[in-house]
């Protein structure tokens, strides 16, 4: 999987920047986006902050319950769909 | 003399049936469609009774049968909403012409709420409403990537979409994610 990025300019807007933290998480960037990232990180508070809640996100989606349940009549009309089926 | 598994279906309802649709439901994010794809399930697996082996146990076979019946859902919900794949074109939330945070975009931080709650199914409630903000396309994208943890050149062959147009859909699935959880978090605390 490719991260294109065309641009060569050392400065990146926020638009590219948070593009690379999100790239980031799933593949190696080359080494000018990684600089490029590590400096626009260093000047720009609201991106560093994107960067470090897309890592608590990604955690915890990864780690993902629900409490949902069919409820008892769901349960017997399956019950009932299959049995139909195995006469 | 071997044991191989066998099956019993008419135990899989009692057995199987709350944890296969706690599993379609987080994926398809609706509960309709989940309990349609257990049926499905249920209904393929009786069909294809004999094409059971019982070289793996009931359970994963059950499982096995369900995540074909959830790709297949997520493609065609991809293929229908294909056209809405262009988001390029959508007009932009969150950043402006020269690619800078637009002002009401601005990333806050989440607040102590959300370190309290991460383990706590009222943070995945919270994280659901999150989800229901993402068009068809992006459910099936989020899903796939993020749940099944499905290889992202999978993702595009499965999707028919190019490399680009997945990581501008990633992209602009966890700007969406983040903003919600901000302000449904924000909301909470005040």
């Amino acid at each position: 999987m490719e991260n294109n990025t065309n641009n060569k300019k050392i400065m990146i807007t926020c638009k590219e920047a948070t593009m690379l933290s999100v790239q980031k998480a799933e593949v190696k960037l080359s080494f000018s986006d990684r600089m490029r990232l590590f400096i626009h990180l260093l000047i720009c508070q609201y991106c560093r902050l994107f960067d470090k809640q897309m890592k608590m996100i990604d955690k915890l989606i990864s780690n993902w319950k629900t409490d949902k349940k069919l409820s008892e009549i769901e349960k017997d009309q399956l019950q009932i769909v299959i049995e139909k089926e195995l006469k | 003399m071997e044991t191989f598994n066998k099956l019993n279906p008419k135990d899989w309802v009692k057995k199987y049936s709350d944890e296969l649709f706690r599993f379609a439901f987080i994926r398809v994010s609706d509960e309709e469609a989940a309990r349609d794809l257990i049926q499905e399930t249920f209904l393929s697996a009786l069909k294809n009774l004999e094409t059971f082996k019982g070289e793996i146990s009931e359970k994963n076979w059950l499982y096995f049968i369900l995540k074909n019946k959830i790709i297949d859902h997520y493609r065609k919900n991809a293929k229908t909403h294909l056209t809405r794949i262009d988001e390029g074109q959508e007009q932009d939330e969150f950043f402006d012409e020269s690619g800078h945070w637009k002002k009401e975009a601005l990333p806050n931080p989440f607040g102590q709420a959300v370190n309290n709650q991460q383990h706590s199914f009222e943070f995945y409630e919270i994280l659901e409403k999150c989800k229901k903000k993402l068009n068809e396309i992006q459910l099936s994208l989020f899903a796939m990537k993020f749940l099944d943890e499905i290889d992202s050149e999978e993702i595009c062959k499965e999707l028919e979409i190019s490399s680009s147009n997945y990581w501008v859909l990633i992209h602009r699935i966890k700007l969406k994610i983040r903003k919600c959880l901000e302000k449904l978090f924000y909301g909470k605390q005040h």
